[in-house]
């Protein structure tokens, strides 16, 4: 894998630092770090092969651009084909409060996938939450999940929301009141969560699966924080054109926003 | 037209080409002659309820003791539950206010608990109508969600509106039972009422003549509603996808000016869903955005019978109802929407819970009718 991996300054760098070097050297191939700010910030990315301890067979590239940290991801990342790309949250506390403020800005803009770590280092990541939609996408995430589950030997729980209800006393399909129910079921979602999770076995993972019923981003939150979950996995907001930007509500975005924890963003991979 | 009670949404199939062809009358003329006789209807039934409201109107008022704007609140809540519909009770308020009978304040409130009656026909009459073999009626859970949006959004809303109204920021004469009639179709209906005085038909027998042609005019307006395109793309994935709340909103309102029922606009969500299944996220906002434009009917009603003041009053309304699903849109939505559905679950849990919100929601009013 080619990674890219921000380790300028910024307020959770030492996270995103001590987050990466638990799975980074066990999947790159070449990792390339970058920080903006110019060359007044250089030694931090002697810090960072410090801390991230990469085997010696592991290309690494040193960039340093100027500008802020979002441009210098965007600049270095526009150069080369990443797999992945790495960086903490550039968000401050305080700035989560302002509405013009989204925390999904840079992920948006990036075309590769992108794991956005935020909250207290986790010594030994164990547990990733799989949010799927219950459609194909979920395939790409479990792609991304298993690319850093394998090398900790951490679970995924695939998790599928369930926010529909019957507009009229004859739905066409009728609703399962419970999670046994749902999985067992013949809709669309549940044979995918199926399937998914038989992917995912078949790579020697840990895999649990979990249906939720009510809001989707609220479900997901309190799934999280109840499970006691490490990363959260998702895939990219959808679109198939520019209408679509306009009338849907853009999910990943929000839990960029509203997660507390470390975020793994997947792109739909164009072979799959 | 207009009323959230009319939750049988089970589609009707329309007359074939071959049917049509034997009479040789075009679809859309059927169409135009439905709305032109269904406004001619409208206009005669709104003349007849201010008729009949200038004798037994105030003998109504008295019967209920409708003495303040809250007890009109109740009043016009249970009417809606009588009538099984808002629109006629609206309509019927703006009557009252055009007769003198009650003033703008007792009219605001009148035409609001028009709003919340209806919201639980969407649930009752729903039901009834699943009981006897509609399978496609608004289900318990739409129907507990319309209700309680509608109430959460409606009461501040009405506080809103009545500031407004009592404080000067917006002005309405108080309409006079002696008062000319407003409307332009007067020279229409003038020699029919007088026709009715000189037979010296009684007032509630006018009153109801007047409730029959009303119910008769949304029935032929509703014939006349333009076809919303259920194949339509843009919001095909609506079980599926989370759209937008700003989105939603705006459909709702934009449906429901065509359909001018709640009810209705929300059983066109159901082509609009392969399974007819619809996420919570999609039709709060569709709800609130409805609740908006189920008015313009009663707008124009207003401004036929009751001229400009009435017209106010019933702008008023749909203005404070707009402003403050607006801000909640914009700074609350979240806390909205999960306070919503957390009672929305709450109530539909179970029977004994159910029964009890329907119980509340029936006394309240009566309740209110003290006051």
């Amino acid at each position: 894998m080619n990674l890219l991996i921000y380790a300028g300054p910024g307020p959770w760098r030492n996270e995103a630092l001590a987050t990466a070097a638990q799975f980074v050297g066990q999947v790159a191939t070449s990792v390339t770090l970058v920080t903006g700010g110019g060359i007044r910030h250089a030694d931090l990315l002697d810090d960072a092969v410090a801390q991230l301890g990469l085997p010696p067979d592991v290309q690494i590239k040193r960039r340093v651009v100027e500008g802020t940290p979002q441009e210098a991801i965007l600049t270095v990342a526009g150069e080369a084909t990443y797999d992945l790309v790495i960086f903490g949250r550039f968000q401050r506390p305080l700035e989560r409060l302002l509405p013009l403020r989204r925390s999904d800005a840079l992920t948006r803009r990036l075309r590769t996938a992108v794991l956005r770590v935020s909250g207290p280092v986790r010594p030994i990541i164990r547990r990733i939450l799989l949010a799927s939609g219950g459609d194909q996408h979920t395939f790409a995430t479990a792609r991304y999940a298993a690319l850093m589950a394998t090398p900790l030997g951490a679970s995924v729980t695939l998790l599928h929301v369930v926010s529909q209800q019957p507009v009229v006393f004859e739905a066409l399909a009728p609703l399962a009141a419970d999670e046994a129910t749902f999985l067992a079921g013949d809709t669309p979602e549940a044979d995918t969560l199926r399937r998914a999770a038989a992917w995912l076995r078949e790579r020697g993972i840990t895999v649990a699966t979990r249906v939720r019923f009510g809001l989707v981003l609220d479900e997901i939150l309190a799934e999280l924080h109840e499970g006691d979950y490490d990363v959260l996995a998702v895939g990219t907001h959808h679109t198939a054109g520019p209408l679509d930007r306009v009338l849907l509500e853009d999910l990943t975005g929000d839990l960029l926003d509203r997660c507390p924890r470390t975020v793994l963003v997947a792109r739909r991979i164009a072979h799959d | 037209m207009n009323d959230d009670d009319v939750v049988d949404v089970e589609a009707v199939p329309e007359a074939t080409g071959d049917v049509r062809g034997a009479f040789l009358i075009p679809g859309w003329l059927l169409r135009v002659a439905s709305a032109v006789a269904g406004l001619l209807v409208f206009v005669l039934a709104l003349d007849l309820l201010k008729e009949g409201a200038r004798d037994y109107g105030r003998a109504m008022v008295t019967l209920f003791n409708v003495t303040s704007p809250v007890s009109a609140l109740g009043f016009g809540w249970l009417l809606a539950y009588m009538f099984l519909s808002g629109s006629p009770v609206a309509a019927i308020a703006v009557a009252f206010f055009a007769a003198g009978t009650l003033d703008a304040l007792q009219t605001f409130t009148m035409i609001t608990g028009s709003r919340l009656g209806a919201s639980l026909i969407v649930l009752g009459v729903g039901f009834l109508y699943y009981l006897r073999g509609h399978r496609r009626a608004a289900s318990v859970a739409i129907g507990v969600q319309a209700l309680i949006t509608t109430a959460a959004i409606y009461l501040p809303a009405m506080a809103l509106g009545v500031w407004a109204l009592t404080s000067g920021l917006v002005q309405t004469v108080h309409a006079e039972a002696e008062a000319p009639l407003q409307s332009v179709f007067d020279w229409l209906y003038e020699p029919v009422l007088r026709a009715i005085d000189v037979l010296g038909v009684p007032g509630w027998a006018q009153f109801g003549a007047g409730v029959v042609a009303l119910l008769t005019a949304f029935v032929l307006l509703d014939r006349a509603l333009p076809q919303v395109d259920p194949e339509s793309n843009a919001f095909s994935r609506i079980g599926r996808l989370v759209y937008r709340p700003m989105v939603m909103f705006a459909l709702g309102m934009a449906v429901t000016s065509a359909t001018m029922s709640v009810s209705v606009s929300l059983s066109i969500l159901v082509p609009l869903s392969v399974r007819g299944l619809v996420r919570r996220e999609n039709t709060l906002p569709y709800i609130m955005g409805a609740n908006i434009t189920t008015f313009i009917d009663t707008l124009v009603a207003a401004l036929i019978v009751g001229g400009a003041a009435a017209f106010t009053i019933v702008l008023v309304e749909m203005v404070s109802v707009a402003l403050l699903s607006l801000m909640v849109l914009l700074f609350f939505y979240q806390a909205f929407q999960r306070s919503i559905l957390r009672l929305q679950d709450a109530i539909v849990r179970n029977r004994a819970t159910l029964s009890v919100f329907l119980a509340v929601m029936f006394i309240v009013p009566v309740v209110l009718l003290i006051f």
